[in-house]
């Protein structure tokens, strides 16, 4: 997704003067009418509406249907509502939805907090910066697998945050991080705001380098403190990047999968499982594939929900 | 802000983000005895044991899986998204915010929504099973990205050169080959940096459409080597250092423009 200002007409003006009449003239008049032809595009749209289209198709299908494993490539007998009533009737979907809920509340928190934070001292450019910030894009490009795997070593009963959270004396005993229901909620959802941290603070930064530097030195002189300059200078020219940055937080939300899929498995229990990783476990590994399908929908939905928020933001304020 | 409390927040950040990054790579070169008698201290004597136990254990078939997998994946996304944001970046159809607005859509669907159809979609036309099925639904998936990603930087060519072209008689194929891609050559580049290090992270396609665990990426190996390894973390560590090396590689190949690419707002 790419969150940058640009002139959104997609039409530049064009000088008057041109070759004349003859066929040359009308080659570069075409050019100028109807831009590039459109078999540029095809293939791509083609592929989408094949492989990306047609599958959500056939899911929307599949939640109205009876499908199991067994006949997934043969017809399928409809089934109504059932599906949904099937997976939303069931405690694990509400617990899934509360479980999304939190992950989506302490990504946003942390994010758009110590984004703004992190971004505002990150705004001078100095070794020190440079090399915070290469740590922080290199955990951005790391695997998923990757991270959740890290971090469920690192959070070990007997793993190094756990003694060094001894060590320091902040803690008593070891914390059962990934044992307990609550505290593993809570640890799967910092280290997801861990993780697109990066993200956030490169994004927040590039819209500060936009902010201009002679309100806030006018400020300062009619005696701002770095508070007042914050508050009315530079946070103006941030909050539609914050916006566009929340509706981004949510929708990578309501995807979460790989790192829960690693680093807890949804456990302990279901404690950690979130609508996707709940539409996984129906349809893949319950083999209910239409009722996996109604949550997936479901999710799908609220995603959908958000993107059409971001069409809109994302227009008027950059060009995705 | 003051000066002491943005250097407090800038090593933070730096030892939020290395420490653990250290710790992935220390405790891969450390062995089983040495983990947990002294979990936080930093110094160690190394050790490349759990690397010759993840080599033993057959990482390099999944390392040529990966390279087969990515590189497949970034090619054909590129081959169909290069024309397709030279052709959205130039259209002045109607249409455009419509499939502008499909694209950013189909982006942020989950990956579990598309997964649960293309078991029987891919396995209708026979593409479940091998290399070719995952590589058809990888670029499906990172398709609408490349798209809406590569666009800005085709809007940024200016128009005058391809009419100047288009004076001179040369086709519209022919000015996007040899005058539009040339010049979007470092766009191209951060894009397929961005679509390796993705690909090569994705591993519930990999370890759903692939039915041979030979065939396995390093990504997939890793998912799955949850329960197997168990609690043998030097060598699940070596094996995530393993599977972070196409991510480090291309990254220090591109690092720049991928840098460039993410301050401009690039999402994964």
């Amino acid at each position: 997704m790419v969150i940058r200002k640009a002139n959104r007409s997609g039409i530049s003006p064009l000088p008057r003067a041109g070759p004349g009449p003859g066929p040359l003239g009308r080659r570069v008049h075409r050019l100028r009418q109807h831009g590039v032809p459109d078999i540029f595009v095809l293939p791509s749209l083609g592929y989408l509406l094949v492989f990306a289209c047609y599958p959500l198709y056939q899911l929307l299908v599949m939640s109205f249907s009876d499908v199991s494993s067994a006949d997934i490539l043969s017809a399928w007998p409809s089934a109504g509502l059932r599906n949904f009533r099937a997976t939303i009737g069931v405690p694990d979907f509400s617990e899934a939805l509360a479980h999304t809920v939190v992950l989506v509340a302490v990504a946003l928190v942390v994010n758009l907090a110590c984004g703004t934070v992190a971004a505002l001292s990150m705004r001078v450019d100095s070794w020190a910066t440079r090399v915070a910030l290469s740590f922080m894009v290199f955990v951005w490009a790391l695997p998923g697998v990757v991270v959740g795997n890290l971090w469920r070593f690192l959070l070990t009963q007997d793993g190094p945050v756990n003694a060094l959270l001894v060590r320091l004396h902040i803690v008593a005993a070891p914390v059962p991080w990934l044992v307990n229901s609550h505290l593993a909620l809570l640890a799967l959802s910092l280290v997801n705001a861990w993780m697109v941290l990066p993200f956030s603070t490169l994004v927040m930064r590039a819209a500060l380098l936009d902010v201009p530097q002679d309100q806030s030195e006018a400020a300062a002189l009619d005696g701002a403190g770095a508070v007042g300059q914050f508050w009315y200078v530079i946070m103006p020219h941030l909050r539609p990047t914050l916006s566009v940055l929340a509706i981004l937080l949510v929708v990578n939300g309501f995807r979460s999968f790989d790192l829960i899929y690693v680093m807890t498995s949804g456990g302990p229990g279901t404690a950690t499982s979130t609508l996707p990783f709940l539409a996984y476990r129906q349809a893949v590994q319950g083999f209910q594939f239409g009722v996996g399908a109604a949550t997936a929908v479901f999710s799908l939905a609220l995603v959908l929900v958000f993107a059409a928020m971001y069409a809109v933001t994302g227009r008027q304020r950059a060009t995705p | 802000m003051r000066s002491l409390p943005r250097r407090l927040v800038v090593l933070t950040l730096f030892l939020a983000y290395a420490l653990p990054v250290y710790w992935l790579l220390a405790t891969s070169l450390k062995s089983t005895q040495d983990i947990f008698a002294h979990p936080a201290a930093l110094a160690f004597r190394p050790s490349l044991s759990a690397y010759a136990t993840v080599l033993r254990q057959g990482i390099g078939h999944a390392a040529l899986s990966t390279f087969i997998v990515a590189g497949g994946t970034t090619a054909v996304c590129l081959l169909l998204a290069l024309p397709a944001a030279y052709g959205l970046s130039r259209s002045v159809s109607m249409l455009v915010p419509a499939l502008l607005a499909l694209l950013i859509v189909l982006q942020m669907v989950p990956q579990t929504s598309t997964l649960i159809p293309l078991f029987r979609v891919l396995g209708q036309w026979g593409l479940l099973g091998g290399y070719s099925g995952l590589i058809v639904a990888d670029t499906a998936m990172l398709l609408p990205f490349a798209v809406l990603v590569l666009r800005p930087f085709f809007r940024a060519v200016p128009r005058e050169i391809e009419e100047s072209a288009a004076v001179d008689g040369a086709s519209a194929v022919a000015i996007f080959v040899r005058i539009v891609l040339p010049v979007t050559r470092n766009g191209a580049m951060a894009v397929a940096t961005l679509l390796f290090i993705i690909t090569s992270g994705e591993f519930l396609y990999s370890i759903s459409f692939l039915s041979d665990p030979g065939k396995y990426t390093l990504s997939a190996t890793l998912a799955l080597q949850v329960t197997q390894y168990g609690i043998d973390w030097p060598a699940l560590m070596a094996a995530s250092v393993m599977a972070s090396v196409p991510a480090i590689a291309v990254f220090a190949l591109g690092q720049r423009s991928v840098v460039r690419g993410l301050s401009a707002g690039t999402g994964k």
